[in-house]
C-alpha cells in the first residue's frame, strides 16, 4: 500500500525509531525546511490548504487552530502534544509514540515554531509508561544532534520539550482538562470562553495537537500542500490510522486513505468476522461515537460521510461486535467506563452518567421496568447540551445509539427479566 | 456600554459583564448555585442556564458574557424544563432529610426544587450514602447532601489563600474533602457554611440547636476587632443562636473571621451581674438601683466642688453614645471635662487574606470612636492622662464603663485601687468592679442599639439583637439618674435621642441620625469639609 504518511518507516522490516533509522528515511528534513525557508505564515498557509483535520476525534483544522493564536503577544506560547490517547478502542498515538516517535517529535517541532513558541509538553497518558520513557529518548537524541535546544539548525529558534506524564484520567484528554492537569491541578475541563488559543496553559496562548496530527506535519512540509490534499475525499484530506478491534480475525492498526469504507476496513483488511459470524454491531469512531448496525457499512470512513448517517469519525477506533455479543451488555459495559470517568464537575454528567449505568445495570441483570427505556433516552437528552465539555455527549450518544438501533432487545431483557444472550 | 435585551427588558451594562450580573441589574434573578459574586467562575452547577436567540445551545449566565443586541431568555419554556432537568440530577443522590436538616427553611435546593422543580422523582436505584465527615474544629460535612458546587473550595483558595478543602474521587462519588493530614482550620473558615447553598456544610456549634424559621435576624457589627464587619445576629427568646456575614462591601464583602462568627460564645457562660453592688466594710453588697444610684452621687459629690476632680474612663468596647452619655453628665452635672477611654496599643499586626479580608490587630471596636467624641487626635493610651491625674491625686473619683470581657491591665488596676471613690458599670463582677465602691450592671454590645466607628472612620449602626437581663440598666439611663440626682436633667430616652443631641455637637456627625447612617455605614469625612469651606 504507497500512500503511507504515518505508518510508512514503521512497517518497514527492520525500523527500530531510532534517530539514525529516522533520518535514514528522510526524517528532519522537513525541520530543516521549515526553519531554513519558510515562514510562521507560510506554513499556516501550507498545513490550512493541505485540509489537515485534527485526528484526535473533534477533527477540527489543524492550520486554522495555529491562526487563532495572537500574532504578537508579550505573552510565551505552548504548544501540547495531546498523547493522552484514552478513548476505548483507540490505540494509534501509542504505536506512532513506540515505533516512531520521532515522527510526532519533528512535527512538533516545526508547529511550535509556527506558533512562535519554545516550550512544548507531551501530555502523555499516566499508563504509558513505557512510552513516555520513549519519548524522553527521542527527545534526548534530538537535543543531542541538534534539533531540539537552543539556536535550532542555526534558525536562531530555541525550543525544548518536556514529557508529562498523566495520573489516570480519561478527562485529561480533553485539551482544557489537560491543561489543567499540565498545570499540576485536577483535571477539570474549563468554561469557555477564554479558548486555549488566547489563554491556555499558564494563562498564555496555547494550541493542543493530537500526536497523529502533529505526526502528518513533516509530510505536508516535504511535499507540499497538494500532495496531502491529493490523498483522501474532500473535507478529509490525508490518511487515517484506523485501529480495528473486537470480533475480527485479524485486529490491529491500518492506514489508508480516509474515505475507505467501513465495510473494507472490516472484511478486507480486517478479515472478516471471528468464526465467520456475523457482524451485529459496529463502534466506527472510539466508544464515544454513535454504534452503527450492518446495513450502515458502506459508510466512507471519513469526517463528513459518517457525520452524515449520525455518527462520527472520532478517533477512528473501530469496534466491531459479532451476532454473539449482547448489546446491553455492550452498552453497559461503555456506560460504566463513563460513569467511571466523568470528573464530577459539572451537575448533568456527574449525575447523569452513574444514573444510565445503573438502570442499564439492572435491565442486563433481569430487574429493568419497561419505562427504563425511554427513560435512558431521555436522560441522553438531559444530559447533552448542558455539560461543560463535550464529555457529556461522549458518555450520552452511545446509550442513545445503542438503544434506539437495538431497542428491541433492550425490551427483550425487560420482558424475560434476564439478558436474552447470557451463554 | 452594551446594551442587551432580557426578557423583553433592555438592560446597558459595563462590557464584559456577564449575563447573571447584568440581569441582576434589571431585577431578574437567575436561580445560581456555583456561583458566586465574590469567587470565580465555575460554570458547574448548571441551574443558571439561559436561552440566547440565535445561539445553537443554551449557555450558562454565570460564564457568559453579555454582547451588543444580545436577547437573552431566562423563562422560556426550554429554560424552565432546562432547571427541571439540572435540578431532578441533583437530587437523585440528595438523601431529601429536609426534617433534620440545619438548612432546611433557608436551603436553595429546598427554594429552587419548590419554584422550578418537579414534585416526583425517577430514580428507581439506591441512592449513595457516603458518611459525613468531621472536617476540622468547627465544621463537618453531611456529605450526602452536597451538590458539589465547589464554593467552599474556591472560597478557601481564592479568599482564605489556603486550599485546605479540595475534591477528592471522580463522577458521582466525587467529594469535598480535606487533604489528607489536613483539618479545615482557618480564621476565615466558618465561612464556607455560609456560602453553602445546601445542608452539606455544617457549623458543628450550630447543629440540632434551632430550626432556622424560629431565628430574629438582627444586623449587626462585630466587636472583636476595629474592622467593624458588617454582621447578622441570629436569635431566639433572647438566646443568640449564630452571628453570620452581613454583606458590605465596602467593609468586609461577604465574610466575617472565626473570632466574630463565636464573639457571642464569651457572653453565655458568664455570671452577669443584675444587681447593683455597693461597698460596706471592704465586701460588695446587692443593693437597690434607688439606693446604688443614691451611693453613687453622694460619693461623686464629695469631691466634684473642685473642677475636674471627678473623671471617666471607657472601655473601646463601648459604643459612641455610652462615651458621649457620660461625656455629657461629667460636664454638665460634675463639673468636669476629664473623661478618656481604655485605648490601647495593638500587641499585634493586621493579619490580611488572599481575597483582601482583613482582621486588625486592634482588637476593640470603637477606639476612632472614642477618639471622635473626646477629640482627640491619637489614642490616649490605657487613659495615661487620666491615669497620671489619678496618681497625682487631682482625680478623686472615676466612674468606668467596662461593659465587655476585655481585660484590664495590673497596672491599671493599681492606679484604680487608690481612687477615694470608683464607681463601674461592668457586666460581670470583673477584677475591675471588685475595686469599686459601686458596681452598676451593665448591658453587652448586644443588648443595645448604637454605634462604632471603625478603622476606616466608618460610622456603623448595630441594633438591639437580644434583651438584656433583668436587673440591666443602659448607661444613657444610669448617667440620666445620677444627673438628675444633682439636679441636672437629661433629656434623652434612647440611644437615639443621645445620637441625634451628639449629632448637633460633632461636625462629622452633622444631619445623621440611626436612621440615615444606611446599612453599609457612613464615611466620616474630615470636619473641614464637613463643615463646607470653599476650597
Amino acid at each position: 500500500m504507497n500512500n503511507k504518511i504515518i505508518m510508512k518507516n514503521m512497517e518497514q522490516p527492520g525500523y527500530t525509531g531510532s534517530l539514525k533509522d529516522y533520518e535514514a528515511e528522510g526524517g528532519y528534513s522537513a525541520l530543516k525546511k521549515a526553519l531554513g525557508e519558510m515562514s510562521q505564515d507560510a506554513i499556516i498557509e501550507e498545513v490550512k490548504k493541505s485540509g489537515l483535520r485534527g485526528r484526535g476525534g473533534a477533527g477540527f483544522p489543524t492550520g486554522m487552530k495555529w491562526s487563532f493564536v495572537p500574532k504578537d503577544t508579550p505573552k510565551a506560547r505552548y504548544l501540547i502534544n495531546n498523547a493522552d490517547e484514552s478513548e476505548p478502542g483507540t490505540f494509534k498515538d501509542r504505536a506512532i509514540m513506540i515505533r516512531d516517535p520521532h515522527l510526532t517529535l519533528e512535527g512538533q517541532i516545526i508547529s511550535s515554531y509556527v506558533i512562535k513558541c519554545n516550550v512544548s509538553y507531551i501530555y502523555i497518558r499516566g499508563e504509558f509508561y513505557r512510552e513516555a520513557e520513549i519519548l524522553e529518548r527521542a527527545i534526548k537524541e534530538a537535543e543531542n544532534a541538534g534539533y531540539l535546544g537552543d539556536n535550532i539548525l542555526g534558525s536562531g529558534f530555541d525550543h525544548r520539550i518536556y514529557v508529562h506524564r498523566g495520573a489516570g484520567a480519561y478527562i485529561c484528554g480533553e485539551e482544557t482538562g489537560l491543561i489543567e492537569s499540565l498545570e499540576g491541578k485536577r483535571g477539570w475541563p474549563r468554561i469557555k470562553p477564554p479558548f486555549p488559543a488566547l489563554e491556555g496553559a499558564f494563562g498564555c496562548p496555547t494550541v493542543v495537537n493530537n500526536t497523529e496530527t502533529l505526526a502528518n506535519i513533516p509530510f505536508i512540509i516535504n511535499n507540499g500542500y497538494a500532495a496531502f490534499a491529493s490523498i483522501g475525499v474532500e473535507r478529509g484530506t490525508g490518511t487515517k490510522v484506523y485501529c480495528i478491534s473486537g470480533h475480527v480475525k485479524k485486529p490491529g492498526l491500518y492506514e489508508f486513505p480516509m474515505g475507505i469504507t467501513l465495510k473494507e476496513l472490516i472484511y478486507d483488511c480486517a478479515d472478516g468476522i471471528r468464526d465467520d459470524n456475523n457482524l451485529k454491531a459496529v463502534i466506527p469512531g472510539g466508544a464515544s461515537m454513535p454504534v452503527l448496525t450492518p446495513g450502515e457499512i458502506d459508510v466512507k470512513m471519513d469526517f463528513d460521510s459518517l457525520a452524515k448517517i449520525g455518527s462520527h469519525l472520532g478517533s477512528a477506533g473501530i469496534i466491531v461486535m459479532d451476532d454473539k455479543t449482547c448489546m446491553v451488555d455492550a452498552c453497559l459495559n461503555l456506560s460504566k467506563f463513563y460513569a467511571h470517568e466523568s470528573c464530577g464537575q459539572c451537575t448533568p454528567c456527574r449525575e447523569g452518567m452513574g444514573w444510565m449505568k445503573s438502570i442499564l445495570d439492572r435491565i442486563e441483570h433481569g430487574q429493568g421496568e419497561p419505562d427504563d427505556i425511554d427513560l435512558l433516552l431521555e436522560i441522553t437528552n438531559n444530559i447533552e447540551g448542558r455539560t461543560i465539555c463535550a464529555f457529556g455527549e461522549a458518555g450520552a450518544w452511545p446509550v442513545r445509539a445503542f438503544v434506539t438501533k437495538f431497542r428491541s432487545e433492550f425490551e427483550e431483557h425487560v420482558k424475560q427479566k434476564k439478558c436474552v444472550l447470557a451463554a | 456600554m452594551i446594551t442587551l435585551t432580557i426578557n423583553d427588558s433592555e438592560v446597558s451594562v459595563e462590557p464584559g459583564t456577564t449575563i447573571i450580573s447584568a440581569a441582576e441589574k434589571a431585577g431578574i434573578v437567575i436561580p445560581h448555585y456555583c456561583w458566586h459574586p465574590a469567587l470565580s467562575i465555575a460554570g458547574s452547577c448548571r441551574l443558571c442556564l439561559v436561552e440566547i436567540e440565535g445561539a445553537p445551545k443554551d449557555v450558562i449566565a454565570c460564564g457568559t458574557p453579555v454582547t451588543e443586541g444580545m436577547v437573552v431568555r431566562t423563562e422560556s419554556e426550554k429554560i424552565k424544563r432546562d432547571r427541571e432537568i439540572i435540578l431532578e440530577f441533583l437530587l437523585l443522590n440528595h438523601p431529601l432529610d429536609c426534617p433534620v436538616c440545619d438548612k432546611a427553611g433557608e436551603c436553595q435546593l429546598q427554594d429552587y426544587s419548590f419554584e422550578y422543580g418537579t414534585s416526583h422523582s425517577r430514580f428507581k436505584e439506591e441512592k449513595r450514602v457516603p458518611p459525613f465527615k468531621d472536617l476540622g474544629p468547627n465544621i463537618m460535612l453531611a456529605t450526602t447532601r452536597c451538590i458539589l458546587c465547589t464554593r467552599c473550595t474556591r472560597f478557601m483558595d481564592e479568599i482564605g489563600g489556603d486550599a485546605q478543602l479540595t475534591v477528592i474521587s471522580r463522577g458521582s462519588n466525587s467529594e469535598i474533602a480535606v487533604p489528607e493530614g489536613r483539618q479545615l482550620e482557618h480564621p476565615l473558615a466558618g465561612n464556607v457554611v455560609d456560602i453553602c447553598p445546601v445542608g452539606a456544610l455544617l457549623d458543628k456549634n450550630f447543629i440540632h440547636r434551632t430550626r432556622v424559621w424560629n431565628l430574629s435576624r438582627t444586623p449587626s457589627v462585630c466587636g472583636e476587632c476595629s474592622a467593624g464587619c458588617n454582621t447578622y445576629v441570629d436569635s431566639s427568646l433572647d438566646k443568640i443562636f449564630r452571628i453570620i456575614p452581613r454583606t458590605n462591601e465596602e467593609v468586609n464583602g461577604h465574610w466575617i473571621c472565626e473570632t466574630g462568627r463565636y464573639g457571642n460564645k464569651a457572653y453565655e457562660d458568664i455570671e452577669r451581674l443584675t444587681i447593683p453592688k455597693v461597698k460596706e466594710e471592704q465586701t460588695l453588697k446587692n443593693i437597690s438601683w434607688n439606693e446604688a444610684v443614691k451611693t453613687a452621687s453622694d460619693g461623686l459629690r464629695k469631691y466634684q466642688k473642685t473642677k475636674n476632680s471627678v473623671a471617666g474612663l471607657i472601655s473601646p468596647g463601648a459604643l459612641i453614645e455610652d462615651a458621649f452619655a457620660v461625656k455629657e453628665f461629667l460636664s454638665t452635672a460634675v463639673n468636669s471635662s476629664e473623661i478618656s477611654g481604655l485605648f490601647y496599643k495593638p500587641d499585634k499586626e493586621d493579619k490580611s487574606f488572599r481575597g483582601g479580608f482583613i482582621i486588625k490587630g486592634d482588637s476593640t471596636p470603637n477606639q476612632e470612636g472614642l477618639q471622635l467624641v473626646f477629640g482627640m487626635d491619637k489614642p490616649d493610651i490605657n487613659g495615661g492622662s487620666i491615669m497620671s491625674r489619678i496618681k497625682s491625686g487631682n482625680i478623686k473619683a472615676l466612674y468606668v464603663v467596662h461593659n465587655d470581657l476585655s481585660e484590664i491591665s495590673q497596672s491599671i488596676l493599681d492606679v484604680l485601687a487608690k481612687l477615694p471613690f470608683l464607681i463601674v458599670e461592668d457586666i460581670v463582677l470583673s477584677p475591675v468592679a471588685k475595686l469599686a465602691d459601686v458596681v452598676l450592671p451593665g448591658a453587652t454590645s448586644f443588648e443595645k442599639t448604637g454605634t462604632f466607628i471603625n478603622y476606616q472612620k466608618r460610622l456603623q449602626l448595630l441594633q438591639q439583637s437580644v434583651n438584656a437581663p433583668e436587673g440591666v440598666k443602659n448607661t444613657w439611663d444610669i448617667v440620666k439618674r445620677l444627673a438628675s440626682m444633682q439636679n441636672h436633667h437629661l433629656k434623652w430616652n434612647s440611644y437615639g435621642d443621645v445620637f441625634m443631641q451628639m449629632a448637633k455637637s460633632y461636625p462629622e456627625l452633622k444631619g445623621l441620625t440611626h436612621f440615615k447612617i444606611g446599612a453599609s455605614g457612613a464615611l466620616l469625612k474630615a470636619v473641614l469639609q464637613t463643615a463646607g469651606s470653599s476650597p
